[in-house]
């Protein structure tokens, strides 16, 4: 099976900070693998490996993709081939990103599963999978959470509010896979070692034509509220009668 | 009103309360499509213009339904969709809004003046948009929009579609999950059980001191997820329930970001945690360094 795995790289959370108007700073951050999509990676590792196929990966983003670090990293996670897409344009939009995937993805061979993490840890929109599905027209479904591969399509189980849905999904398909399909595996230094020989295409892909339907205005850190941290150890009577004393207040 | 002529999509009883109770303060009108006929009159009681009822059958999954509902949209010039930010709903969302050329504004927090607020960078920051396209596709789950009582007298025209299934994707079964009746969303005050906790037996402790205080149950992730002590529709964090409440009692959880962003907007945070230098103890504001299975007993005989 020829899978293609779609992740998003992230700045890293601990590493933004927040700038005395409430702005966000980027400057002193790390980029890493979305922690969502390392489910997608690890899930199309395994479905490669079942089926003697191979996963490809594909990411869209800008300079921090040029870093070998970052390449590494996404090649240790058991994908056979990295293909990049480096870019200024800004990705708010989902659509504007879905449609930057599919140009992407057309010129990558021919595949029978994409796979997306339930949704990127930066914007977290949890549709660029689904709206990939649309544009292309194919079978798309999200919050997969098993994945049994049959003649030519694929058993799925499906988690939702209050049910479980049990599907059958003709290949190629389009799918987004919860976080809890499985546990990353945290890649062994053989993997590291043979991350370095691995093949890294960069896509040249003309996105100049796709224009977004939202306006950013801004993105501002929460009011920190103001926590009292009163902290009160010792005798458990004691604790209990502090506890309720501030519960009456 | 910001918008002319609303459609709600609406895949549960809860969220048509929700999403009418927000559509009408927002929009001069709007009709709701819902999937399950049983839940026509409800929609129609919110004083919805149109109700449309897209049935299915057994083997196709109501997403299907999307390049249907996206003609119905284009038809009757809606100007903003509310669709329940539930799995079924952000499918169909993603769907809708290829068909329509625009992008999904998801999970909001909060939608005023056109301009929507959501979560970003795991909770570092808000972000506020403005949608550009003629149609405003909108994710909003619960505890968003305040519930409001239904209109006193409206008149909905009821209308039945039957869904064509558009793609091959076959429905074998569903297998219902444990009925989860939760006021969690919208809760004023909870108590947020953690994974400290030893056995399950643990939960009922947890649970009387909830109702003692008048307060609803929820859990961190792996309360819900490796131990299944309580359903995953309760545990609270990033990727599940954002609460709101006036006060959360955070019992032996460590105070993990991904969880935090779950709890941070409450009023008041209290915690009991046995490791003074648990992190949660950084963001509360009366927190009891101790065990639980101490003081827990004692809190609640004395507030029996
Ligand atoms: C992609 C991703 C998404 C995630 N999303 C979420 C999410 O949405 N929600 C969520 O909750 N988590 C989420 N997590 C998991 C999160 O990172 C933490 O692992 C989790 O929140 C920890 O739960 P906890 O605090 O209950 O348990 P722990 O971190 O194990 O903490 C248990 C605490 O209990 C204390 N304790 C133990 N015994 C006692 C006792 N007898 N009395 C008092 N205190 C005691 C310990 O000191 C400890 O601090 C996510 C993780 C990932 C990777
Ligand atoms: N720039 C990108 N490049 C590659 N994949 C992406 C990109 N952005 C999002 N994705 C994929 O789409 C999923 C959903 O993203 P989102 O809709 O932003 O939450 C992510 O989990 C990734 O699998």
């Amino acid at each position: 099976m020829n899978i293609i795995a779609c992740i998003k790289v992230v700045p890293e959370e601990q590493d933004i900070a927040v700038l005395p108007n409430q702005e966000l700073s980027f400057d002193k951050a790390q980029w890493k693998i979305g922690q969502y999509d390392l489910s997608a990676l690890e899930a199309g590792k395994q479905l490669a490996k079942e089926t003697g196929g191979s996963m490809k990966v594909l990411t869209i983003g800008g300079d921090a993709l040029s870093k070998t670090k970052i390449r590494k990293d996404i090649l240790s996670r058991g994908a056979d081939e990295l293909n990049v897409v480096i870019t200024d344009q800004q990705f708010n939009d989902s659509l504007v990103t879905a449609k930057a995937i599919v140009k992407a993805v057309k010129t990558m061979n021919e595949f029978d599963l994409l796979i997306f993490g339930t949704g990127s840890s930066d914007l977290y929109s949890q549709q660029v999978g689904n709206q990939v599905g649309a544009i292309m027209d194919l079978p798309v479904v999200n919050e997969i959470n098993d994945i049994n591969l049959q003649e030519g399509i694929i058993r799925v189980e499906r988690v939702l509010e209050g049910e479980v849905e049990v599907l059958e999904i003709p290949l190629p398909a389009v799918i987004s896979v919860t976080s809890e399909i499985n546990v990353p595996t945290i890649p062994g230094m053989r993997d590291i070692m043979s991350a370095g020989k691995k093949k890294v295409n960069e896509l040249s892909v003309d996105l100049s034509g796709i224009a977004g339907s939202t306006e950013v205005l801004n993105d501002l850190a929460p009011e920190q509220k103001d926590r009292k941290l009163q902290i009160v150890k010792g005798d458990t009577d004691e604790m209990v009668d502090a506890l309720i004393q501030f519960l009456n207040k | 009103m910001s918008y002319v002529n609303t459609f709600i999509i609406a895949d549960t009883e809860m969220s048509i309360k929700e999403l009418a109770s927000g559509a009408s303060n927002l929009s001069t009108q709007f009709s709701i499509i819902i999937f399950d006929e049983e839940l026509k009159d409800l929609a129609a009681s919110y004083g919805a213009k149109n109700v449309y009822v897209y049935r299915c059958d057994a083997s196709t999954m109501i997403e299907d339904s999307a390049k249907m509902i996206s003609e119905k949209l284009q038809s009757n010039n809606a100007d903003l969709v509310l669709v329940n930010n539930s799995v079924r709903g952000k499918l169909l969302a993603g769907k809708l809004a290829v068909y329509l050329d625009t992008c999904v504004v998801s999970g909001i927090s909060s939608l005023e003046d056109k301009t929507t607020q959501r979560m970003v960078y795991g909770g570092a920051a808000f972000r506020s948009e403005k949608l550009t396209s003629n149609t405003a596709v909108i994710t909003s789950g619960a505890g968003v929009f305040e519930i409001t009582d239904p209109a006193v007298s409206s008149v909905s025209d009821t209308h039945f579609v039957d869904v064509v299934p558009s793609n091959k994707i076959k429905k074998i079964e569903t297998q219902a999950k444990q009925e989860i009746v939760s006021n969690l969303a919208i809760a004023k005050k909870v108590v947020d059980m953690g994974r400290g906790f030893k056995e399950e037996a643990d939960v009922e402790m947890c649970r009387e001191l909830a109702t003692l205080l008048g307060a609803d149950l929820g859990c961190s992730r792996p309360v819900a997820e490796n131990n299944g002590w309580l359903p995953k529709a309760v545990y609270i964090g990033i990727t599940g329930m954002m609460l709101k409440p006036e006060l959360v009692i955070s019992l032996a959880t460590s105070g993990q970001v991904q969880h935090m962003v779950g709890i941070n907007q409450a009023k008041t945070i209290v915690a009991i945690n046995k490791d003074e230098n648990s992190p949660i103890f950084k963001s509360c504001d009366l927190g009891l360094v101790g065990d639980v299975y101490e003081i827990l007993p004692k809190l609640i005989a004395k507030l029996r």
